[in-house]
């Protein structure tokens, strides 16, 4: 048996999902975060049930990733019982989606969450009437309080019908659901589908094409919004029959600042650079801690164990590895995973993104691109995945400018290498120099990018006190993609790198680049080498590189234009590694290669210029 | 026998997915020609002789390509003559079904593609995303959304666009007819609307396709 989980963005149901699996998954504030299936186990009376949390959806005839995505899973008719979630504060625009579900004919129960929040709003609904309309059982719910949450799974189970409620669509619609249905056997669903475009049956979607041009002549409406308009008219319907509002009106004071210019945009700017310096602040201090333990109680007693010298490579590439993803993923990204999850919890996110847009939009990219992009600050692997929910065009963009994004790891040579050697300052120029260059780039890509741009439609959720709970579950699911994707690749790469620089292969590399290095950056040798451990793991060139000149000291042995010069090409040249591979897993190998030639040549250009200029 | 004979045998095996020759095969198969099973049986073997199935020792019955062809084209003209009779001239579907048994053998298929346009909406054939361009000569009247203000109450009139854009709005409620409370407007024409108590921010080129009329 198979209980499949779905609703809107913002309704609550990974919350609910959560309770019924008792397992660590998202919950999402922000529209389209839980994007793909999750699944979980649930145990009623000593029998085991699955879960499916679908991603939250507004409808299942659209053309999103997340929308196509169910609608397949519903047409396999891959869950046994669905358990449709609405919001009883908003039950309107939930009952679109439900009047939609409906129509796949599959067993389903309604759960009526955020009663509490809706009976604040001074809203009270009729569940047993709603029940009666939709002809399926209704469980009034508020999950935040743990309430009846306990009823669902046995509900399921006994008392799940095939919702009987059906839309009667415009006459010339339902007039051509019948003509489809006849000549080419099919269900309601597969016919309504097909009349909007969606469908694999090529003689069915070419019959529907031509019955579409007709309806679309005389209606001067496309499909989509003739079969919108009767949907939501049925559900306006519904809703006004079960509901009794008194109408209070509970919108806050300080919501009504935060969308407008001013002051919306700077406390917008205050509240990120305030999260990046707290981020900076505790994670500096939590690296050195755990650095030190490692050095001390790992990598020390390792170069005393008396190894032979390869296994002593083997051994240490691994450690190194391992201290770079808890020394820096740990510190700075776990902090700042917390922080930004407290910040979408609370729904301010989404009121950020909108202010955003604008902005967002010189550079190819929507408002709802912030989150990625801020994302990025922590670290450029979880970033990136976060791009899915973006159009196609949009996450091309992001690709490139998220992997120039500074994360945590180059700050860490920005910090270690230019603000201790050669003053604050420079070291933000540096960062001015970054911005500027993400801007540039943008603005050239919105030239370039394939596809149309779309405007922003973001739905702006309602202000909500954060849940400790929640908040750290969100950043734990966050950081577990972090340790699961990017820290088996840190350290299958560093072993790589390990056996090279044993078998001398670095050491050809160096003597090649070597001139070049010298002649185009103005840098040593022994640079090259500190670059393309930069590759692996961004702070590991700052390391390298004062290993391989043998001081920490590195402003004794290298120049401040120097070591300048080291710090941006190092921060421009090439994502690391694992963003490579995570780049490659989400957008295949021409972008992941475009990505990569292109921040290196802009890493060794910049280096070059600025040779020049110095 | 009579082709249009056969023709209502591979229609019925397909139909009742037969694979084999048994008692319920050959009186589902007698029902439809009329005849003894002594004689369908003898007639199922003429079939086998033509190329149109297969039998096995056991009994098996398995459709030869050419067989399935002519069953499915059999079946697919009963069906455009079924919904002909029914939808266009209102005859009663058993009377329907009856009549377009005794058609669908005297059809050839260009008159069955014909009636099937002629059912689609006289197979008027236009260019694949010409209903992107209604809004030329499509004018609902009213003004974009970004010529009214906050605190403004309008009522949608239509939305512009492609699909990729419009779908998503008529999603979240923004459909002709529906009425709306500007929150938020920005400098640039970028809005926060109130639409069935849900909050939606929209750019300002999407807002600038929403055309609306003061209520």
């Amino acid at each position: 048996m198979k209980f499949g989980l779905i609703g809107n963005p913002n309704v609550g149901k990974s919350l609910i999902f959560n309770l019924l699996t008792g397992i660590g998954v998202e919950i999402s504030n922000f529209p389209g975060t839980t994007i793909g299936m999750l699944s979980g186990n649930v145990c009623y009376q000593r029998e085991k049930f699955e879960v499916v949390d679908f991603p939250g959806i507004y409808s299942l005839d659209g053309l999103s990733e997340e929308e196509t995505e169910a609608r397949r899973f519903l047409l396999r008719k891959e869950a046994d019982v669905l358990i449709a979630v609405l919001d009883a504060s908003r039950l309107e625009r939930n009952l679109y989606l439900l009047l939609q579900i409906a129509e796949y004919q599959i067993p389903a129960i309604i759960v009526l969450n955020m009663m509490d929040e809706a009976e604040k709003k001074g809203i009270f609904i009729d569940t047993k009437k709603l029940s009666e309309t939709l002809g399926c059982e209704v469980i009034p719910a508020a999950a935040t309080e743990g309430k009846n949450i306990e009823k669902i799974i046995p509900c399921a189970l006994e008392n799940a019908k095939i919702p009987s409620y059906r839309v009667s669509y415009d006459q010339h619609i339902e007039a051509a659901l019948k003509s489809l249905q006849k000549i080419l056997k099919c269900e309601r669903i597969e016919a309504i589908l097909a009349l909007e475009g969606i469908g694999t049956d090529k003689e069915l979607l070419d019959d529907a094409q031509a019955v579409r041009d007709e309806i679309e002549e005389q209606h001067r409406m496309s499909v989509h919004q003739i079969i919108a308009a009767n949907r939501h008219n049925e559900a306006e319907k519904i809703s006004e029959s079960v509901v009794k509002s008194e109408g209070r009106s509970v919108s806050k004071n300080i919501d009504r600042l935060l969308t407008r210019t001013i002051p919306g945009v700077p406390i917008m700017a205050v509240v990120l650079i305030s999260t990046l310096l707290c981020v900076f602040f505790i994670g500096s201090f939590l690296e050195e801690t755990i650095v030190g333990l490692f050095d001390t109680f790992l990598i020390n007693p390792m170069y005393s164990a008396g190894l032979s010298p390869f296994s002593e490579e083997i051994v240490f590439s691994v450690l190194i590895a391992v201290e770079a993803g808890l020394g820096v993923a740990f510190p700075y990204v776990f902090t700042f995973y917390i922080l930004i999850s407290i910040l979408e919890d609370t729904g301010y996110m989404t009121r950020a993104s909108f202010l955003a847009d604008r902005a967002m939009h010189k550079i190819g990219m929507h408002g709802q691109a912030l989150i990625p992009m801020v994302l990025g600050f922590g670290c450029n692997v979880p970033a990136i995945m976060s791009i899915r929910q973006l159009s196609k065009r949009e996450r091309i963009i992001a690709s490139f400018l998220i992997t120039m994004v500074p994360c945590s790891a180059r700050t860490v040579i920005i910090a270690g290498i230019v603000a201790a050697f050669v003053g604050i300052l420079p070291a933000l120029s540096i960062y001015l120099i970054i911005f500027v260059l993400i801007i540039l780039t943008g603005l050239v890509l919105t030239k370039f990018a394939p596809g149309d741009q779309f405007g922003m439609i973001l739905e702006i959720v309602p202000m909500r006190k954060p849940r400790m709970k929640q908040t750290l579950q969100r950043a734990w699911l966050r950081m577990k993609e972090f340790l699961f994707i990017a820290m088996p690749l840190l350290i299958v790469s560093s072993v790589i790198l390990g056996v090279l620089q044993y078998t001398g292969i670095i050491n050809s590399f160096q003597s090649i680049f070597a001139p070049f290095m010298e002649a185009a950056l103005g840098l040593p040798d022994y640079a090259s080498t500190a670059l393309l451990f930069g590759i692996l793991r961004k702070e590991m060139a700052f390391e390298t590189l004062a290993i391989l000149a043998g001081t920490a000291n590195l402003g004794s042995v290298l120049t401040g234009a120097q070591l300048y010069i080291f710090a941006i090409v190092s921060v421009l040249f090439v994502p690391c590694i694992s963003t490579i591979a995570v780049l490659y897993r989400e957008m295949g190998l021409k972008i992941a290669a475009a990505v990569s030639f292109y921040t290196l040549s802009l890493g060794v250009v910049a280096g070059v210029i600025l040779n020049m200029i110095l | 026998m009579q082709p249009e004979e056969y023709e209502d045998y591979l229609e019925a095996i397909i139909n009742h997915s037969i694979t084999r020759i048994n008692t319920g095969s050959l009186e589902k198969l007698s029902e439809v020609s009329g005849k003894n099973s002594e004689d369908t049986k003898k007639d199922l073997f003429e079939l086998e002789k033509n190329g149109y199935i297969k039998t096995d020792d056991k009994g098996g019955i398995t459709l030869t390509e050419e067989g399935r062809r002519t069953g499915e084209c059999t079946i697919k003209k009963h069906r455009v003559l079924e919904a002909f009779l029914t939808e266009m001239l209102g005859i009663e579907p058993d009377t329907a079904s009856k009549g377009a048994c005794v058609l669908e053998h005297g059809a050839s298929e260009d008159t069955i593609n014909r009636l099937k346009n002629y059912i689609r909406g006289h197979g008027r054939c236009r260019r694949r995303g010409e209903h992107e361009m209604f809004s030329h000569f499509y004018n609902c009247g009213g003004k974009p959304l970004t010529g009214f203000s906050e605190e403004d109450k309008v009522v949608i009139l239509c939305t512009m666009g492609g699909p990729g854009r419009t779908n998503r709005l008529h999603d979240l409620g923004i459909i002709p007819g529906e009425k709306i409370i500007i929150k938020r407007k920005l400098s640039n024409g970028a809005m926060v609307v109130i639409i069935k108590s849900c909050e939606i921010g929209l750019s300002p080129e999407i807002a600038s396709s929403v055309f609306v009329e003061r209520i």
